[in-house]
């Protein structure tokens, strides 16, 4: 059965208006209703309710996790620009080889590429990095 | 795009490869090929024993069914793609050049017994260097990795992306080929491989770069450990379950990596007999020079040495050395593996720390930078003029090609076969959960601190 969240939090099964701000966040949120689970033994729900946890698929479970955070959308965002960039370095470097004969400027094209492609790669790092608190570069 | 058929003889690889070899050297690069699978057994027993006891069992069953997995895919459909030196090719014609991208070769390994036995030789070589290449991933998603969703990532390596690589690299594919093609300065070279072209015959690029790369997009796919990373303060240090077997693992690994270069030098570069002994020592050297340097960054780092990050650093010197071994000396290989002795444990920190990257087995580090730097390295001390712009452009190809590829297929996988086990399994541990019994049913096991 699938999970309705308002409907939880109506019933205060769930800490109402508290907004997942990262991956953990989320997850430890909806780990208090996953039965055997140590944080569902500390608050466990009322007598007959429902754990809708344990209905929810992989893939439900983590299309609800980027539904409700924006900063993970954000990342994934970064994440593949940066992967588009890094072909892009690569085309860089190819065309190098075909357009310059002579070694030096070839050689500096190739070289221009390849920090192209790092520049993709730290932008699709960067994006992939939960945003967890101050101590967070 | 204009597709054509290469044919045998065309090529400089293929002019190697169906040169005569003697029966001594056959033989001993038989039995150097033998001995070679040490090298993976030992980068398995390093993974599990960086994994947690709860997953051990798995750990090791996931690299034996990978294995299985990858052989099976490579022999059916990859190794048609990977094609041979002396086969055909599918080439396109672009500003006036050709660019050997696709191997074509029989399916199911058909009329293998009639290729030259250097042309078997070298299939050997690439069953084992896709086999090292599949079982990374493997390790970096320790803890959380499903082991079917672990399979069909192999199936995708072996299938896709090993067969690309291999063949650029070393089946006469276009890197093979920079310096016919693109009058990239050649000199004499050690043995009668080509100059010119890209130098990887450890497979540094092939099967370590690679196989980082897709460590990377795996762990990417998959997330971090639960409670590795929490909202507050630095994140949680999750230790391997026994440095035992991370540190026999490196002495296993060595005695194949011995004969891996070895081998490798052989095939791919004909090396002489007579030069096998320096590229063994080189080989040591480079494990040896970063052991040392790891050893000495972390006693100063941490006031002791840290035996996880040394076996780390030992590994990232033979990675290291896979390129470079058979063509440098040994002062320049005993530098190649300080350098790498000293990056590695600052970039495991640098990934776990800032990067917010959950790396067990730290592949990315190990085999994916130490590689990285194993192939510019080659370029860098190679006695012949120009092949750090061969490595450049190699390398350039590798990562802009292999990374988001690698991604863009994993992703796709993950909707169907989901690489992340649930919450209830994670914390259970991965042998409960997937095979129903321990790795070590008689030990007790104590409760994580980290999931409170």
């Amino acid at each position: 059965m699938p999970c309705n969240l308002s409907a939880l939090r109506k019933s205060n099964l769930m800490p109402a208006p508290t907004r997942a701000t990262n991956a953990l966040e989320f997850v430890k949120i909806h780990n208090r209703f996953i039965p055997g689970n140590s944080q569902s033994q500390k608050s466990p729900p009322q007598v007959g309710a429902r754990t809708p946890r344990a209905t929810m698929s992989h893939n439900e479970f983590r299309t609800r996790l980027y539904k409700t955070d924006r900063n993970l959308q954000e990342g994934q965002e970064m994440k593949y620009a940066g992967l588009l960039v890094m072909p892009a370095g690569f085309f860089l470097s190819i065309a190098a080889l075909v357009l310059f004969p002579e070694p030096g400027l070839r050689g500096a094209f190739v070289f221009a590429g390849i920090v192209v492609e790092a520049m993709g790669l730290f932008v699709a790092v960067r994006g992939h990095m939960p945003r967890t608190g101050e101590s967070r570069i | 795009m204009i597709l054509t058929s290469l044919q045998a003889g065309q090529i400089l690889p293929a002019q190697i490869l169906s040169g005569q070899m003697s029966e001594t050297e056959f033989a001993l690069c038989f039995a150097l090929l033998l001995i070679a699978p040490l090298s993976v057994a030992g980068v398995a027993l390093i993974n599990t024993g960086l994994g947690r006891s709860r997953s051990a069992a798995q750990a090791l069953l996931g690299n034996l069914a990978i294995l299985a997995v990858a052989a099976i895919v490579f022999a059916m459909l990859g190794a048609t793609f990977t094609g041979s030196p002396v086969g055909a090719a599918h080439i396109f014609h672009a500003a006036g050049r050709p660019w050997n991208w696709l191997g074509e070769g029989p399916w199911v390994l058909v009329g293998f017994g009639s290729i030259t036995p250097h042309a078997q030789l070298a299939l050997l070589f690439e069953f084992l260097a896709l086999s090292m290449a599949a079982i990374i991933p493997w390790g970096s998603g320790a803890d959380r990795f499903r082991l079917n969703a672990g399979c069909a990532t192999a199936a995708v390596v072996a299938a896709i992306l090993f067969p690309l690589a291999a063949h650029w690299i070393w089946n006469g594919g276009w890197l093979a080929q920079l310096g016919a093609n693109f009058g990239i300065p050649s000199g004499a070279v050690v043995g009668s491989a080509p100059s010119g072209g890209f130098l990887d015959p450890g497979g540094a690029g092939v099967a370590h770069l690679l196989g980082g790369l897709v460590a990377l997009a795996v762990i990417w796919i998959a997330g971090p450990r639960r409670g590795k990373f929490p909202r507050e303060g630095l994140s949680t240090a999750m230790p391997g379950h026994s440095a035992v077997y991370v540190l026999f693992g490196c002495l296993l690994a060595t005695s194949g990596w011995l004969a891996w270069n070895s081998a490798g030098a052989m095939i791919w570069l004909r090396v002489p007999l007579s030069a096998l002994p320096l590229t063994v020592i080189n080989t040591l050297l480079s494990a040896s020079g970063a052991i040392a340097a790891t050893f000495t960054v972390t006693r100063i780092r941490f006031g002791k040495p840290d035996a996880s990050l040394c076996a780390n650093g030992w590994l990232a010197g033979l990675v290291a050395s896979c390129a470079s071994a058979a063509v440098v000396g040994p002062r320049a290989a005993i530098f190649i593996g300080i350098v790498a002795g000293i990056f590695t444990p600052l970039i495991v920190e640098v990934l776990e720390l800032a990067v917010s990257i959950d790396d067990p087995s730290g592949a990315i580090t190990v085999h994916a930078a130490a590689g990285l730097w194993g192939l510019l390295a080659a370029g860098i001390f190679a006695p012949q003029q120009g092949q750090l712009l061969a490595q450049l452009v190699g390398v350039a190809a590798l990562l802009g090609v292999m990374l988001p590829l690698a991604y863009l297929l994993l992703k796709i996988l993950d909707r169907f076969v989901p690489f992340r086990v649930d919450p209830d399994g994670e914390r259970m541990g991965m042998d409960l959960h997937e095979l129903g019994g321990g790795a070590y049913p008689e030990f007790v096991i104590h409760r994580d601190e980290s999931y409170r």
